[in-house]
């Protein structure tokens, strides 16, 4: 009899001994497990991401020539419209480093943008994700800033060799500083819980109290500059609504993110060209 | 070798799960919509497998999915190789082999992991009450897919073992 309670009771005691040899891995040794695994599913999701730009491209194929040459007709007018953007960019950034140079201001940080495709989108109620197909080969580092057409989409917090993994700003616990479009106040953001069914979303807490926003007339909540991590002007979401904060000295309110975030395919990493 | 073999078997067998799992979250990313099949992951070895071989698939399918997110590394393992012991612990006093029985198991083990891993994660939420009912919706929905897709990975699982040349029934008999 105690040889069989013995056998039944194994398995309970290989696991008492796998967490003990566990808690006492060297961290080296659990780093490496983890990196280890991590490419190891790479060529995973590569592969099923080319699958996808392969089924994009054979549905492309299968639309007639008039909405190609539509198509065709689009984009040429939206590089005409950005051709005259880069040269009205190129005059405020002389214009930007004139000013820095006459009143000597410390200039902004300087980035390199670097465009990545989605590899994989990991949504859920614990954590908000995304992997992307480019990594240290491209020089990605932890911590820069990743935007879309969309404004801010969150920051890499992890880099392996050919992808990256991006920390989105709807995922709960996320904090950036931020302020309203025209209104250099800091204000504090925080990603939020996402409903099913439902538009992402987070957290604006520390708005001034003479600031008011309806969804006739949303605020817009832009990066700050603050911290750091993201350069200023860059869209986080609008505000709808703002209710008196708990202290009462400040409002808060929902801060509605792009609806494209949670479907984003494409992102520009801006990696940091000089360390501070 | 055949313990190797079906060790690769099994854990291959996890991989391509976990694969068409992230897969489909991928595409329902715009509904915030989220499938978790851990349970599922380890019935099989669990169940079917001697203690050895499944105890290696499951730490090696631990591993993997630590690996892919961003948990303290070694919580999915951990809690994995917890829930293959609990189930080898009581394994033999249910018609173990059954694919009903399969299927009660993954929706209990999927729903213990799917708790823990909330509870894991929950410290990191600023607003934990307006997470539930997200959370349940998930829970409920990763447990559908659980009964719709258990007894069509059971069988891949036990067709991959015999083409890879280990026979479970030879095994239990005791002829291997």
């Amino acid at each position: 009899v105690p040889a069989k309670r013995f056998d039944q009771a194994k398995p309970f005691l290989v696991l008492g001994l796998v967490l003990a040899v566990w808690l006492i891995a060297p961290v080296v040794l659990k780093r490496l497990a983890r990196a280890s695994f991590f490419e190891a599913q790479a060529p995973i999701e590569y592969a099923a991401a080319t699958v996808r730009s392969l089924q994009d491209f054979w549905s492309l194929r299968s639309r007639s020539k008039n909405d190609l040459i539509e198509a065709g007709q689009q984009v040429s007018h939206l590089i005409a419209h950005y051709e005259t953007s880069t040269q009205a960019n190129a005059a405020l950034r002389g214009e930007i480093a004139r000013l820095e140079e006459l009143l000597r201001l410390p200039s902004f940080p300087a980035y390199r943008s670097e465009a990545a495709r989605v590899v994989r989108r990991d949504l859920n109620a614990w954590w908000h994700r995304i992997l992307i197909r480019k990594g240290s080969n491209y020089g990605i580092t932890v911590g820069a800033p990743v935007i879309f057409i969309g404004g801010v989409v969150g920051r890499v917090t992890e880099v392996g060799a050919y992808t990256a993994v991006v920390e989105l700003i709807s995922s709960p616990g996320v904090r950036l500083a931020g302020s309203i479009s025209g209104d250099n106040r800091p204000i504090n953001y925080q990603g939020g819980n996402n409903p099913t069914f439902g538009v992402a979303r987070g957290r604006a807490e520390y708005v001034p109290l003479d600031l008011s926003a309806s969804p006739a007339a949303p605020l817009r909540l832009v990066t700050s500059g603050l911290g750091g991590v993201f350069p200023p002007g860059l869209v986080i979401g609008q505000i709808s609504q703002l209710e008196a904060g708990a202290d009462g000295l400040f409002n808060a309110g929902d801060v509605l993110l792009d609806p494209r975030l949670n479907a984003v395919s494409e992102v520009t990493v801006l990696v940091p060209l000089k360390k501070e | 070798m055949t313990s190797y073999r079906t060790v690769f078997i099994s854990f291959a067998c996890g991989v391509l799960l976990w694969t068409l799992m992230t897969q489909t979250n991928h595409y329902l990313t715009s509904s915030h919509l989220h499938f978790f099949l851990g349970g599922l992951l380890i019935a099989f070895p669990a169940l079917r497998l001697p203690r050895r071989e499944g105890w290696r698939a499951v730490l090696l399918i631990g591993l993997w999915c630590d690996a892919a997110t961003p948990v303290p590394f070694g919580l999915h393992t951990l809690l994995f190789l917890w829930s293959h012991a609990t189930i080898l612990h009581v394994r033999g006093r249910f018609p173990h082999q059954e694919t009903l029985f399969g299927v009660i198991v993954a929706l209990i083990a999927n729903a213990g992991l799917f708790a823990a891993v909330t509870l894991a994660m929950l410290p990191n939420n600023p607003m934990p009450a307006s997470v539930v009912p997200r959370l349940g919706f998930d829970l409920v929905m990763s447990e559908l897919v659980i009964v719709v897709i258990s007894p069509w990975f059971f069988a891949l699982h036990e067709h991959a073992l015999e083409i890879g040349g280990v026979s479970l029934r030879r095994e239990r008999r005791g002829l291997l």
